[in-house]
């Protein structure tokens, strides 16, 4: 791990005006280039926890830092996929990538060849001229997530960002989003409610609890990369893993 | 296909229905005249040119009252959606002033800008500027949460933002109110031009009242209808060519 962790989060808490606790004592770190994955019930405040890493919402106390470039004028810092559809319906999937670069200094000859080049690696550039609604919900998504990659960022944030899709779509662009990291290995904080799909995609995973939304556990994944998502499954590591990550949300509905 | 038909036969049916039971005498044609007198007197108007005239007048009153009134409309409509002290000045005096008929001012226009064409496209416009304040203001603030989500998380540039984010979110509400400002500009244009006008179809109407030309009362009416008509059709064209993302039925 490198020096300075990527994402350091320390003491955080969170409570909403009503005086529900949605946070207390979250504290964890991401290294340079690790891919973690945070599962937890409904209402742990996982997505709650990416927001405010990924500066939407205010935390109520803790520290939160994500040590990425402020100053490449090619690249944002970050970027943050998310969960449900959230390409512009008045733009173009061409114009949504584009759009993107809108704080960034990039000739228009860049800007293009780039979004050129990001919608290539997710396979959408025969639909570059259609509008969101007339593309399929994992069209959508693989096109929120080249929006994310073409800012070129060092850290991104994924909040559950297969979580509306059916079984079959998501394992296939599980497997895109493997291939699509294994270029450049950038920081993911990356949110989901499938025990499998975090098991596929992550280094270390962590296991929250609800009410009020703690850390658990955080388990090291073991498998070699690069992975193939379905092939990882035959693994009987995979299975006892699972089990008890199982195992430690089952306590938790008991407790 | 078949609703196509309808479409088209239903009016049609409506003026036979009309002419066949003004003709057995059913309908006194002192008050309903048979709709061939009336498309005889049309023709007569409009060789005149009278009828040309007036149709052009209102249409001009229509028009300009809906671009005085609506551009301040949208504008202050898009601030009061973003922006919540905006909202908070300024809604209290909008549900005040909104529910006001905008025809009982007419006078009270009349004495501020004179009998002149002013007046006119003053009193269209107070009217349509509320509906398309109200209109943009609501269209703004059912944006969905996610796409300032999106914006702020890419760091959008506030100028971008209002072009690129608010304003054709809004749109979808924007075309409504702007087909709404068309009925509601043609109403106030033919009221004021009852009395407070010696052109245009409202003119027309009132003047043919004290003339006892029931015809062309008539002859206006139909006019006015088909202002709308078209207004709405054209208003259409320019949602369909500004809102392409809009699923079409």
């Amino acid at each position: 791990m490198a020096a300075l962790p990527r994402i350091a989060i320390h003491g955080l808490r969170k409570a909403f005006a009503s005086g529900t606790v949605a946070l207390e004592g979250i504290d964890f770190e991401v290294g340079d280039g690790e891919f973690v994955s945070i599962v937890g019930p409904s209402g742990c405040g996982k997505t709650t926890l990416l927001r405010i890493a990924a500066g939407l919402e205010k935390a109520t106390a803790g520290s939160v830092d994500v040590n990425a470039a402020q100053n490449r004028p090619e690249a944002l810092p970050y970027a943050t996929v998310f969960q449900e559809s959230s390409l512009f319906p008045w733009m173009t999937l061409r114009e949504n990538v584009a759009f993107a670069f809108d704080r960034l200094n990039l000739d228009s000859g860049e800007r293009s060849r780039r979004v050129t080049a990001q919608l290539d690696l997710v396979n959408l550039t025969r639909f570059e001229d259609a509008y969101p609604h007339q593309l399929s919900g994992g069209m959508k998504q693989r096109g929120a997530v080249a929006r994310a990659f073409a800012v070129d960022p060092q850290v991104l944030f994924m909040d559950e960002p297969f979580g509306a899709l059916d079984e079959q779509t998501r394992v296939q662009l599980a497997g895109e989003l493997l291939a699509l990291w294994e270029r450049d290995r950038k920081t993911v904080l990356f949110i989901t409610h499938s025990i499998e799909e975090a098991l596929a995609l992550s280094d270390r995973i962590i296991v929250m609890t609800a009410q009020p939304g703690r850390i658990r556990e955080i388990i090291t994944v073991p498998f070699a990369r690069p992975r193939d998502p379905i092939e990882l499954r035959a693994d009987p590591e995979f299975g006892r893993l699972t089990v008890r990550i199982w195992h430690l949300l089952r306590q938790e509905r008991a407790s | 296909m078949t609703e196509r038909v309808f479409r088209v036969v239903s009016p049609l049916a409506l003026l036979a229905l009309w002419e066949f039971v003004v003709r057995v005498h059913l309908l006194d044609a002192r008050f309903f005249p048979a709709p061939s007198s009336i498309v005889g007197e049309f023709f007569a108007f409009l060789r005149s040119g009278e009828l040309v005239s007036n149709t052009w007048m209102t249409l001009q009153r229509v028009v300009v009252g809906c671009v005085i009134g609506g551009v301040p409309g949208v504008a202050i409509g898009l601030l009061m959606g973003v922006n919540r002290l905006a909202r908070a000045i300024l809604e209290p005096i909008v549900a005040l002033l909104y529910p006001i008929p905008k025809i009982a001012i007419l006078p009270l226009i009349l004495l501020i800008f004179g009998i002149g064409e002013s007046s006119k496209y003053a009193i269209v416009a107070i009217g349509v500027f509320f509906i398309m304040l109200i209109n943009t203001a609501a269209g703004v603030r059912q944006i969905e949460p996610i796409y300032l989500d999106v914006a702020r998380s890419f760091e959008i540039r506030r100028r971008s933002l209002y072009t690129n984010v608010l304003l054709p979110g809004a749109l979808t509400n924007i075309f409504a109110g702007i087909k709404l400002s068309i009925g509601i500009a043609i109403v106030l244009a033919v009221a004021a031009e009852f009395t407070a006008a010696k052109s245009g179809l409202g003119f027309q109407i009132w003047n043919s009242w004290q003339t006892l030309q029931v015809e062309r009362m008539y002859v206006a009416l139909v006019m006015v209808s088909l202002l709308g008509y078209v207004l709405t059709l054209i208003g259409s064209a320019l949602e369909n060519a500004f809102v392409p993302w809009r699923p079409r039925q």
